[in-house]
């Protein structure tokens, strides 16, 4: 009976096999053209096949070699990480880098279980006010400061 | 040595300066190696002309070399591989109220080990440039192949996933429109990726946002907060007397491992470890805080990060992920590293070496008085820092243009280095390939064309033949039984 003897190295198996088929699949409307005369999709096409095989390899392995679990991912980091990553973004555009420096910490703080708001508000307006004042003012980037630019 | 006059400018020195200690202040922070420090700071170069941006470039990657040794020996936390051995002796010496002569030996070695490797570039390069010349198509396709293959055998873990990983990096460079057919790859359609990806909002998603990430998933009760007792700041002057043959060696060692393609200041640095270990009188006090475990392979680590620049200014070819992404700086600049640039630019390609030494000069100055700050900064519970650091990562990635999109890509790639990292694969390598990319392809293509189709041209040319023999000799090694429980071994450490 087959089992997975090592999760990571079968979740790393599973990413190759993804991305190389997503590369051959994706590339399917490139042309490859001769050795002599490569075509858009000739290396994209070589590297795929790589890919795969490097899939097909690691997977196999991961089969046959003990290896240590793939730890359950906790959410809560994650998700409120990548929040505040996305919405910084259309944050300074639209209300510029001080008030999205402020959201930006709020949203970074419940990344951790333990959150108190006040701590939490003093240190975000000490730190957006401070990185405005580092960035904008002392670095020159030119980026909206106080409000958005859009 | 004109290269000094261009650089030693008042304003360049002053970038030099600027760079220096950004590069410290973010490298300093936990979790933060050089290349997303590198990668965060970049953008504030943008603006500059050609050579201050690299002056400032330099400072910046000293700096950040400089502040991730001091996180090893204050937090025990290494910013990047080259770190980890810093981390075994430096700690100790932490622990042990020594940690400012730690960090000053550190500096001190870190500069002696810059000047040597300085001469080191102008001894070698101008010869080696000139090798350069020689070089075609095909030639520079099987050196590109050889860095990448030596860059797998000192990547920590798996050499197969390794060896995934820069396939997969390769492939992530060719996204965007196809110079020679102007087809589109890869880009579904989104008109922002028909330049190509950018590698910001990779490097910064992949390493700086994952590593946050990460120490958020760990209870703030178990995280290492550094004991700050300082008993004395400076060195005692026997400390530097045991220090100084360790660095003088580390120097050495570390000059020639540095050109090697692949992670040269690692090897280097195990290879300094190993080496006073070895030599001293009494190897149980390495582990313990022997202050030759930190000068020797802080130096190593130090003139192999100079020397790693060889391969790039000369031949073109990056040999680790740092200098992947300097690299990248440099062509975002303008610059296409390679042995053109030291005959059509000497002014650039001198005045950078100068600034590499004005850097190393400028961090001794700057950071042995700061170590007090650095430290105070360090003990700051995370939970603040990280906020920080998470908001001048984010910063730097939008910069770049100003669009809300990027950050949409980062939070993409954060989640594949986040799985990633789950599955232990090594997102380093996929630096390299990504940068490489769309070279190696230009390459293949016209060596292709030259031969017609006909891939033998690759071991018709002696110098690309030599270079997959070397290739083939790293593969072996590689397999061979013997040489993995060595590298096994000095991982384990």
């Amino acid at each position: 009976m087959l089992g997975v003897k090592s999760p990571r190295d079968f979740g790393s198996a599973l990413v190759f096999l993804f991305i190389g088929f997503s590369g051959i699949y994706f590339g399917s409307d490139l042309t490859y053209g001769t050795a002599g005369r490569m075509g858009p999709g000739y290396f994209p096409f070589i590297l795929s096949v790589l890919i795969i095989a490097i899939g097909v390899g690691v997977g196999i392995r991961s089969l046959m070699v003990e290896g240590p679990p793939v730890e359950a991912p906790k959410l809560r980091p994650l998700f409120f990480v990548l929040m505040s990553i996305i919405i910084f973004g259309y944050g300074v555009t639209y209300i510029g880098l001080a008030l999205t420096g402020i959201l930006l910490t709020f949203l970074a703080a419940f990344a951790r279980r333990d959150v108190n708001l006040v701590e939490t508000a003093i240190f975000a307006v000490l730190l957006s006010v401070g990185t405005v004042l580092v960035f904008v003012y002392a670095l020159g980037q030119p980026l909206p400061a106080w409000w958005g630019d859009y | 040595m004109t290269g000094f006059g261009a650089a030693g400018t008042w304003a360049n020195l002053g970038f030099a300066l600027v760079g220096c200690l950004l590069g410290t202040l973010i490298g300093v922070l936990p979790g933060i190696g050089p290349i997303p420090t590198i990668a965060i700071l970049l953008p504030i170069t943008y603006g500059l002309d050609p050579l201050s941006s690299l002056v400032m470039l330099a400072g910046i990657y000293y700096g950040a070399a400089y502040g991730g040794s001091t996180t090893s020996i204050l937090v025990n936390m290494p910013g990047e591989a080259s770190s980890i051995v810093t981390c075994i002796d430096g700690h100790q010496m932490a622990r042990q109220g020594r940690a400012g002569a730690a960090l000053a030996v550190s500096a001190i070695g870190s500069f002696f080990a810059g000047c040597v490797g300085t001469l080191f570039i102008c001894a070698f390069a101008p010869p080696l440039a000139a090798v350069a010349q020689q070089f075609n198509s095909p030639d520079y396709f099987s050196l590109m192949v050889l860095g990448l293959v030596t860059a797998v055998v000192l990547a920590h873990g798996s050499v197969v996933k390794a060896i995934g990983m820069i396939l997969v990096g390769l492939l992530f460079g060719l996204v965007g429109t196809d110079v020679n057919s102007g087809a589109t790859r890869y880009t579904f359609g989104i008109s922002v990726l028909w330049d190509g990806l950018d590698f910001l909002p990779i490097v910064i998603g992949m390493f700086g946002v994952v590593e946050i990430i990460k120490n958020l998933e760990v209870p703030e009760a178990e995280r290492q907060h550094i004991t700050a007792r300082f008993r004395e700041l400076w060195p005692k002057p026997s400390d530097l007397k045991e220090a100084f043959m360790p660095m003088v060696r580390g120097t050495f060692l570390g000059s020639i491992l540095g050109i090697l393609p692949g992670g040269g200041s690692v090897l280097a640095s195990f290879a300094a470890y190993t080496v006073e270990k070895k030599i001293a009188k009494d190897p149980s006090r390495f582990g313990k805080g022997a202050i030759e475990g930190v000068a020797g392979p802080e130096s190593a680590n130090n003139s192999a990060s100079q020397t790693s620049f060889i391969p790039l200014l000369t031949l073109g070819l990056p040999s680790n992920a740092i200098m992947a992404l300097m690299m990248g700086a440099m062509m975002i600049q303008g610059i296409q590293p390679g042995s053109a640039v030291m005959t059509s630019r000497p002014d650039l390609f001198w005045g950078m070496v100068a600034s590499m030494w004005i850097g190393n000069a400028m961090l001794v100055i700057i950071n042995l008085p700061m170590i007090g700050i650095w430290v105070k900064l360090l003990s700051m519970p995370y939970r603040f820092l990280y906020p920080a650091i998470l908001l001048f990562c984010v910063i730097g990635v939008y910069s770049t243009n100003n669009n809300a999109v990027m950050m949409l890509f980062t939070a993409g790639f954060s989640v594949f280095g986040y799985i990633l990292m789950r599955f232990d694969c090594e997102p380093a390598p996929m630096i390299l390939g990504f940068i490489l990319g769309p070279l190696m392809e230009e390459n293949l293509r016209r060596s292709l064309v030259l031969s017609r189709g006909d891939p033998m041209i690759f071991i018709q040319r002696p110098i690309s033949a030599t270079l997959l023999v070397l290739t083939a000799i790293v593969v072996a090694l590689i397999v061979l039984p013997a040489f993995r429980k060595t590298r096994e071994e000095a991982f384990v450490e």
